[in-house]
């Protein structure tokens, strides 16, 4: 029995020896020691996400691993078409680009996104994407969030087509931005038809409450008990904040991929492919989920989260390459029925 | 005429520093006003839709209008949604505003300085603020007051009151407007005669019908100038039908410019935008030339003079309960509610109001802003912005009005008409023509606070007629007096003219000060890295599910504008009263 324990401690040992070391091989190797020298003299690095938190915990996790540059950071629904445009005037201001693979479609197609070397991160194959342009860093797996208090755990959807049953009638909240990109993905999966039917039914037959604003003062009050659509990293953030929430994933399980680039005419060259090389790394991918409990659910990631949803058998439609047009395509015909306007 | 006032009229012998001061004032109104006019006219005719005006391989095209007017939901949906959100809104808060002005300015109401000050509360405040109270308050199924009503009459299910519905909409718009209603109302009940009511009164009509039959007569004109004003306002309001309209699925034309310039994916429609924004400045200005046009017809009218008399205060009586209780409910709806909602949510985060959170009580959103580089920042920018585009506008908007006022240059009514024109603009359309015209001139001031200072400084009509006013009732024979004493005409403006003008002057900035601090339109639109402003901070940590901390922001604006009342107060309250 000791013998078991010991051998079972020495193979934790090592393999943790293992992951150090290769943690170490990366931060310490010549390519990354001389970008982070040239960083420096850069002083700073500019980097926009889609929403403040999903880049505020940035600058300290980034910070104590390479000190002496400063992390400047806006979040923003809509900084694609922020970037574009000030890219088209001639001004050029944010570095590090961070955001799902759809939403940087428009940037890439522009040519506003640089080839960065991944691989002196050690970040390669499946986590490099959009020719050498994009590093995976995390997914956002779509979820219905509730609220503790008021939901018993019988009344928990198992399918997304669950929701039409008359019983959550008045109960769900939805944000206008999310609702449509996850029809986009269950198009993916059911077609489009099916897809856009089971949003009208949402909105007509349910009385889902269709938002911009956030879902959680919803859950808080009580005016609404579930949230259609959040993600299940934001239900453990504002759990962890002292809301009675929890989250299930109703099937098919639906992931966006949230990718990192470097901007083409990045002003601070260095230390953005210094910031978007270390956010593919496994060090910022275990700062990201503890402090925004968002994880890599990818294959081969780390996180415990991935792996215990991974046993538990679930299948996982990701974003990718090859499906993100179409899914973009039925996202946009689902936006008009969830707003009410029509193109 | 004497020798100075012909020189002041005649633009010709005007000295060297007056050309240049007012040609500047003159310069600075158009450019501010009619440059982002043009570049949204430009914007609307040139494509593709996502393509800036001077981009290469923009081109001229009718295609903006053809897509947007043959999309059959703007006469569905968009048109008759925007008809009536604005007029119940405003027939809704004149009701209120009017009782409200009529109780503090014309009647022996007690405390009526305490309620002057709280009435204007929601002034103050970002409508976004607001709204999130307002939905705290007013959900459906669980708004605090629906929660109270239900148990109060045995109630079950949802609701009895749906803020997400066009009612609830009206409603809260209607809230949000009655302090700026107020204030003007407030203004033509204080300078009216009374003789007509104390003499319907000694006749023994009841107050009921002194109210209805002579006060509301008397007042009609001076009554529908501030109807058009409000009309307007309302039509280009959009954070109110944003975060509670588009729940209910009410579209309005606001909302539908937001909408284009905030596509599901790719790049902005500039040219659906700026194609819907041009009907609806053609209607703003219909508007205007309506106001215009009664403005002066109440100013012709005799029973509201401006000679002496002994302003008498109507004895409520037997209603001055009731009346207490109509302006306390208002009072606690718009102003105290809200206010406690966000104090909640500030010290006790996601805990529910009751006793037993009382222990849970927490200063750490506070500690969390205070360390957070943006509050700072934002702080800086909301106050630079305010203060700055505030000034600009009060000495512009005065230089405009001794243009119009004290010459006869040929351009004056132009001048007269760009800077009433901006009254018209939807902040919505002023923040796309402001970044269109930014994002095609190479003068980098696009993603920086000095964007949403020019952006913010296009509210010249508030200022030109409110020093319009004020310089005529300065007699010309000041000025006269010191040309003719050998003063030149800057000294004279400087030394004569301003300090006479001053309290003015600062009731206008005050007023445009407390607009730049609560707008939220053009800072959301117009952000960027560097120039937050803290009612964007607001949203953007509402949005990132960062209540607390949002709420405790919403304080921090509400405690900065506070003073503000007060010094308010002191230059819009009514004075000289015999109570």
């Amino acid at each position: 029995m000791v013998r078991i324990v010991f051998k079972l401690f020495a193979g934790a040992l090592a393999i943790s020896f293992a992951a150090g070391a290769a943690a170490q091989s990366w931060k310490d190797s010549a390519a990354v020691r001389a970008l982070y020298e040239n960083a420096k003299k850069e002083r700073k690095v500019i980097i926009w996400g889609p929403q403040q938190r999903e880049v505020d915990w940035i600058p300290e996790a980034f910070g104590s691993m390479f000190p002496g540059i400063e992390v400047q950071w806006l979040g923003d629904n809509n900084i694609a078409t922020k970037a574009i445009a000030e890219a088209r005037a001639g001004r050029h201001e944010v570095d590090v680009f961070h955001t799902s693979l759809g939403g940087v479609l428009p940037l890439n197609q522009r040519g506003l996104l640089a080839v960065n070397d991944w691989s002196v991160f050690g970040t390669k194959g499946r986590n490099v994407a959009l020719d050498g342009k994009a590093g995976l860093t995390s997914n956002h797996v779509y979820a219905v969030v509730y609220n503790t208090q008021k939901v018993k755990p019988s009344d928990l959807p198992k399918l997304w087509t669950d929701l039409l049953d008359p019983r959550y009638k008045g109960k769900m909240v939805g944000s206008s931005f999310l609702m449509p990109r996850l029809m986009g993905f269950l198009g993916l999966e059911w077609g489009e038809d099916k897809a856009l039917q089971f949003a009208r039914n949402l909105v007509e037959k349910t009385d889902i409450l269709v938002t911009q604003a956030p879902r959680d003062s919803f859950l808080q009050s009580g005016e609404r008990v579930y949230a259609i659509g959040d993600f299940d990293s934001a239900g453990l953030f504002w759990a962890s904040r002292g809301l009675p929430v929890s989250y299930v994933i109703p099937q098919p399980a639906v992931a966006v991929q949230f990718i990192i680039a470097v901007m083409a005419n990045a002003p601070n060259r260095n230390a953005a492919r210094l910031l978007a090389g270390w956010m593919t790394t496994p060090e910022a991918k275990r700062a990201r989920e503890k402090m925004r409990f968002e994880a890599d659910y990818g294959p081969d990631s780390e996180s415990p989260a991935a792996k215990k949803l991974h046993s538990s058998g679930v299948k996982f439609l990701f974003e990718n390459e090859a499906n993100m047009a179409q899914r973009e395509q039925i996202y946009k015909k689902a936006t008009p029925i969830f707003t009410g306007q029509k193109r | 005429m004497t020798p100075a006032l012909s020189a002041v009229r005649r633009h010709g012998e005007l000295d060297l520093a007056a050309k240049l001061v007012l040609a500047a004032g003159a310069l600075v109104a158009v450019y501010l006003i009619a440059a982002p006019l043009a570049m949204l006219l430009l914007t609307a005719v040139r494509g593709p839709a996502d393509a800036l005006p001077f981009e290469q391989g923009a081109q001229w095209t009718l295609e903006h209008f053809r897509a947007i007017y043959s999309d059959s939901v703007l006469y569905t949906r968009i048109i008759p949604d925007t008809l009536v959100f604005v007029l119940g809104s405003v027939a809704l808060c004149f009701v209120i505003a009017f009782t409200l002005a009529w109780l503090v300015e014309r009647t022996d109401l007690p405390w009526r300085d305490l309620w002057f000050s709280l009435i204007l509360f929601p002034l103050l405040v970002p409508s976004v603020v607001l709204a999130i109270a307002w939905i705290f308050l007013l959900g459906p199924n669980a708004g605090w007051m629906n929660v109270w009503l239900r148990s109060l009459f045995g109630l079950e299910g949802t609701g009895p009151l749906n803020i997400f519905s066009m009612p609830g909409l009206v409603a809260c718009q209607a809230l949000a407007l009655v302090p700026f209603v107020f204030l003007l109302l407030g203004a033509t009940l204080r300078s009216m005669n009374p003789a007509l009511e104390e003499a319907s009164s000694t006749s023994g009509a009841s107050p009921a019908a002194t109210f209805l039959r002579v006060t509301v007569r008397v007042l009609l004109p001076g009554v529908l100038a501030p109807l058009i004003l409000a009309l307007l306002i309302t039509l280009e309001q959009f954070d109110l039908p944003l975060i509670i309209g588009l729940p209910a699925r009410i579209n309005v034309f606001s909302y539908r410019i937001w909408y284009e310039l905030t596509p599901s994916s790719g790049l902005p429609n500039y040219g659906g935008a700026a194609a819907v924004g041009l009907p609806f400045l053609v209607v703003a200005m219909l508007l205007l030339v309506v106001y215009n046009w009664l403005i002066r017809r109440a100013e012709s009218f005799v029973t509201v003079t401006g000679k002496a008399y002994r302003q008498t205060r109507f004895p409520l009586g037997r209603w001055r309960i009731p009346a207490l209780a109509f302006v306390v409910a208002y009072v606690m709806l718009a102003a105290v509610l809200p206010t406690l909602v966000l104090l909640w949510s500030a010290l006790f985060g996601y805990a529910p109001p009751a006793i037993d959170s009382l222990g849970k009580m927490s200063l750490a959103a506070y500690g969390k802003l205070a360390g957070n580089r943006l509050f700072w920042l934002g702080l800086g920018n909301t106050l630079l912005v305010a203060t700055l585009s505030a000034l600009i506008v009060t000495t512009v908007g005065a230089v405009l009005a001794w243009i119009i006022v004290r010459t006869r240059f040929t351009g004056r009514r132009f001048l007269d008409f760009v800077s009433f024109m901006s009254v018209g603009i939807p902040s919505v359309i002023t923040a796309l023509a402001v970044m269109v015209l930014y994002l095609s001139m190479p003068v980098g001031i696009y993603g920086t606070v000095w964007i949403l200072v020019v952006a913010y400084s296009y509210r010249l009509a508030v200022t030109t007629r409110i020093s319009r006013a004020g310089l005529m009732q300065i007699h010309r024979e000041l000025e006269e007096a010191s040309s003719t004493s050998g003063a030149r005409w800057l000294s004279t403006q400087r030394r004569i003219l301003l300090p006479l003008l001053m309290p003015t002057l600062v009731s206008g900035f005050i007023l445009l000060f407390i607009t730049g601090v609560r707008e939220f339109t053009m800072g959301l639109m117009l952000y960027g890295q560097d120039n937050v402003v803290l009612s964007v901070l607001l949203w953007r940590l509402f949005e990132s599910g960062e209540a607390a901390a949002s709420a405790a922001l919403a304080t921090i604006i509400i405690a900065l504008v506070i003073p503000i009342v007060f010094i308010a107060r002191r230059y819009l309250s009514p004075r000289g009263y015999a109570d």
